[in-house]
């Protein structure tokens, strides 16, 4: 729908001419609001250009638009300015080309200047005609390319499998090892050598870690990795730094810092992945000097990380502190996962948060961590918040509540809305035998449906 | 007269230069953009979503009515969905046929007590199914009455647990990798709040399906489907791509979308009065988020992330291109206050502007056009030498603009890897402008007649044939 609309749009563009023949040349001064060219002029431009004399063109339309198309463009680029560029294409012509192509081309100005919008068209077309056999012969070039790099790569990356594999498992030594692995200077086959070692690398552990290393050392493949990183392209950078940590992890050490707060959101996250892995012994330092963004998919792929190198867990409460949002939501859901109730006290001093975010992450950590001490300051922040954060409240009551928290719950129950009412009958029903006791007296004075809500609650699946 | 005359033939040669520039702004926008996705794509990995305890839970939602031959198919293609956290909801919206029966039968289904909270009005819920089989624990089974497709996903929205719902088509192929890749935007922004985002829809006609999944993929061997792949190609990479960089997409395809639940819930949901019903959440939802203030972001990911069965006869096609018009005309004028209103930004000052000038307008414009040179040409009056040139320029401008297109995604993705099916597309691409062009036309205008004449509301039949299964 939306090109080829153009194809019928377009054709009114043929009206142009006529229009401009239609408002005559007493009134074409004014209708572009440009009065600076006179009539006089335009006709001696044509007379100049060798056009026939203005009283044939109502006869001959072509030639009556085309007195009316070079005005417009007489109107559009000045009278001086396309009798010089007239002028020297045609001194240029006569002193520069050679006498068989001299008259081809003074010809051609002439005609140029006779017809332009004709030209300006014809030229148009041709530039189009142009790109579509281009755009044939790239796809037709590319496809080959791209078809063939494919089988190349399928090919070099089995026979490098099996080499590496062979000498991993010392089938081989290295020496063979290394006169089997073939055109390893060239630039496709070290990326591939690199792919190799990557997969070696995140799926073989123990031993196995020293010698990949040591075959991407031996095959000289840390320079291509140094030389991706100190690329002015992020995807390069980014490349770069995961080929250093993965396979080279002593070389990367001191290229990863300056990354840690770099303006693009893909270098910046996976330098601070990388960061982790090299700095087992604090790996959350980075955050402490974190001024950019630490958006929610660096948490998870951090987090990731973290877990499958099984590394030493911090007390993510020094970063509760930080002036960055992001990290202290982060560093909340952090202590929530890993338990550390020690932090209670900072947790219920961030109810008061102005982020909703935040707060909903402090509720969520009060109900896992099961702070009791949580349960008051929740309950008188329930009116101020939030949909999604009062129902959270309700569900970390059924989790550290207990008979004082009856009456709230139960005034949820008979005013709130479904999925608070919901909610605040599953927590009654599970706090104790007497929230269910209380739910049923509340049935007996009202008709509650509490048997739906009840079979709603207690079915699992729901 | 002349100066009547003199106005109008203006106000078209200004259009068409409008029109044509447009194009090329958008083509060079897609493939700057195009090339930072790919970039971007290239070293992205998706193992920590994958394998993450924090993954946000995403609620697919399946409306289906008499899809009967398909139905369990297609659920069990989207239990094969590679994501840590989500959860299916599939709406029964009243189906004639046995549906739901099937389902039932299908996944062990029995009927569960639900309170369900109504946030969006939709029509009644006779009964909620659950499985009793543990293995497909995440599967709701919704059946309600008939209210038609924005109905079933409002049934569906307020059943959602997740805090992102997706709605797709249920006979539509979902790309196993769909859901870590969709919601990769909503995590990744910090500084906006990703209220959507669209994914590239492709044409599975002619491709191999096997148990829900596409296994080989082939240019479509009819001539109708073949050129929607031209024109799917044109508008996913060439179109939607340059106005989600510029922030002014206004349509999320039906066939696959991501929201943001709550504020989808917020501005009321899908409207049921519409045919255009995806286009119109987006810009509702664009619109609460700029009259709230609050800065927001409708993304696109440039992967082809759903694969769906294109209308393969003229009446049938027609009736999907007369829904569509009539859906954009709905929406345009629903939300007609945005039209050149600052306040609303780049969506208010470009994108709805354009789509009035542009999407609803140009068929219209194109006839009338049409009409009035056939008029000229019947009184003797036209330059037919300008005539021809500029029919030419028009004609080789059409395929310049398709061949781009298929150059785009061939750059990018390289689906079709054969050199028979390149051609086939380029082929496709010289002769649409002259075979196919001219009946999306008319099919627009039979849309603009129901909606503003005739008040037709209905979605009308979309009859399928059905993928081809993998031998």
């Amino acid at each position: 729908m939306l090109h080829t609309l153009a194809l019928y749009s377009v054709i009114i563009m043929v009206f142009l001419p006529d229009y401009i023949q239609a408002q005559g040349p007493e009134i074409r001064n004014d209708s572009y609001g440009i009065s600076q060219v006179k009539d006089s002029d335009s006709l001696q431009v044509s007379k100049n250009a060798g056009t026939t004399k203005k009283n044939s063109f109502s006869s001959d339309p072509v030639k009556s638009s085309t007195y009316k198309s070079e005005q417009l463009f007489q109107r559009i680029f000045g009278v001086k300015n396309l009798k010089a560029l007239e002028k020297d294409l045609n001194e240029y012509g006569n002193s520069h080309l050679p006498p068989f192509m001299r008259r081809i081309f003074l010809e051609i100005v002439e005609k140029s200047f006779i017809y332009p919008i004709v030209f300006l068209i014809i030229t148009l077309i041709l530039v189009l005609l142009f790109n579509i056999i281009s755009v044939i012969i790239i796809l037709r070039y590319t496809n080959h390319q791209k078809n063939r790099r494919e089988r190349y790569i399928n090919i070099y990356r089995t026979r490098y499998e099996e080499i590496l594999s062979g000498y991993l498992f010392h089938d081989i030594d290295w020496n063979t090892a290394s006169i089997l692995i073939k055109k390893k200077n060239k630039l496709l086959n070290r990326s591939v050598l690199i792919s190799v070692l990557s997969n070696f690398q995140e799926n073989l552990r123990g031993d196995f870690d020293n010698q990949i290393q040591e075959i991407f050392i031996n095959l000289g493949l840390q320079t291509n990795a140094i030389k991706l990183i100190k690329s002015p392209f992020y995807y390069k950078k980014v490349s770069g730094i995961r080929q250093l940590t993965l396979l080279h992890p002593k070389g990367a050490y001191h290229f990863i810092k300056p990354y840690l707060n770099h303006s693009n959101d893909m270098v910046r996250a996976e330098a601070q992945a990388s960061y982790i892995v090299l700095h087992p012994e604090d790996p959350f330092c980075f955050l402490k000097a974190l001024t950019r963004s630490f958006n929610q998919w660096t948490q998870l792929t951090v987090f990731n990380l973290y877990r499958s190198y099984q590394l030493k867990v911090p007390s993510f409460v020094q970063y509760l502190n930080s002036e960055n949002i992001n990290v202290r939501n982060f560093s909340l859901v952090m202590i929530t996962y890993f338990q550390q109730v020690e932090n209670s006290p900072v947790i219920l001093k961030m109810l008061e948060s102005p982020q909703e975010t935040t707060r909903f992450h402090c509720i969520r950590a009060i109900n896992d961590l099961l702070l009791y001490e949580g349960r008051e300051l929740i309950k008188c922040r329930y009116p101020f918040e939030t949909r999604k954060n009062q129902i959270e409240i309700i569900k970390a009551l059924r989790n550290i509540g207990n008979q004082d928290d009856f009456d709230f719950l139960e005034n949820i129950f008979l005013t709130g809305f479904v999925t608070a009412r919901t909610e605040a009958c599953r927590s009654l029903y599970f706090i104790s035998a007497e929230g269910h006791q209380r739910l049923i007296r509340m049935n007996q004075d009202a008709d509650l449906k509490l048997e739906q809500y009840l079979a709603h609650i207690t079915d699992s699946r729901n | 007269m002349e100066i009547f005359r003199t106005i109008f033939e203006t106000s078209f040669f200004y259009y068409a230069i409008c029109i044509l520039g447009a194009y090329v702004v958008l083509a060079i926008i897609s493939a700057q953009t195009l090339k930072r996705n790919i970039n971007r794509s290239k070293i992205t990995h998706y193992d920590a979503i994958i394998s993450s305890p924090f993954s946000p839970l995403i609620t697919v939602i399946a409306p289906a009515y008499n899809e009967s031959m398909t139905i369990v198919e297609n659920i069990k293609a989207l239990l094969a969905l590679y994501y840590p956290s989500f959860e299916i909801i599939v709406v029964n919206d009243g189906s004639k046929d046995d549906s739901l029966e099937k389902t039932i039968k299908a996944f062990d289904l029995e009927k569960v007590t639900y309170m369900i909270d109504y946030r969006i009005p939709c029509k009644e819920i006779v009964a909620i199914y659950k499985s009793r089989d543990k293995a497909y624990n995440n599967i709701t089974v919704i059946d309600k009455l008939n209210g038609g497709k924005a109905d079933a996903l409002n049934a569906g929205i307020n059943l959602a647990k997740g805090d992102y719902f997706i709605s797709i088509d249920v006979d539509s192929i979902i790309d196993p990798y769909a859901l870590q890749i969709l919601i990769k935007p909503f995590l990744e922004e910090t500084d906006r709040k990703v209220i959507a985002t669209g994914g590239v829809v492709r044409i599975a006609n002619s491709c191999k399906i096997e148990g829900g999944r596409l296994v080989e993929i082939n240019v479509p061997d009819k001539f109708l489907p073949r050129c929607q792949v031209v024109e799917y190609n044109r508008a996913f990479l060439m179109g939607r791509l340059a106005w989600s960089r510029m922030d002014g997409l206004l349509l999320i395809s039906g066939a696959l979308g991501i929201f943001d639940k709550e504020i989808a819930i917020a501005c009321g949901g899908y409207y049921t009065k519409t045919v255009g019903e995806d286009m119109e959440l987006v810009v509702r939802m664009r619109k609460y988020m700029a009259e709230k203030k609050i800065k927001y972001k409708v993304d696109y990911v440039s992967d082809p992330l759903c694969w769906t069965e294109a209308p393969t006869s003229l009446k049938v096609l027609g009736s999907q291109r007369n829904r569509w018009t009539r859906g954009t005309i709905d929406t345009l004028f629903l939300h007609w206050n945005i039209f050149l209103n600052p306040k609303y930004g780049f969506m208010g000052m470009i994108s709805h502007p354009f789509w009035v000038l542009f999407e609803w307008l140009a068929p219209i414009i194109e006839v009338i056009g049409v009409l009035y040179f056939l008029t000229i040409a019947i009184m003797g009056e036209p330059n037919w030498p300008y005539f021809f040139l500029l029919v030419t320029f028009a004609y080789f401008f059409a395929i310049t603009f398709s061949t781009y297109a298929i150059l785009f995604d061939h750059l990018a993705y390289h689906r079709y890897k054969k050199k028979r099916m390149i051609i086939k597309l380029i082929l496709t691409a010289w002769v649409e402008p002259l075979l196919y062009h001219p009946c999306v036309v008319y099919w627009s205008l039979r849309g603009n007649y129901d909606y503003f004449i005739r008040k037709k509301k209905s979605w009308g039949k979309m009859t399928r044939v059905g993928f081809t299964k993998a031998s």
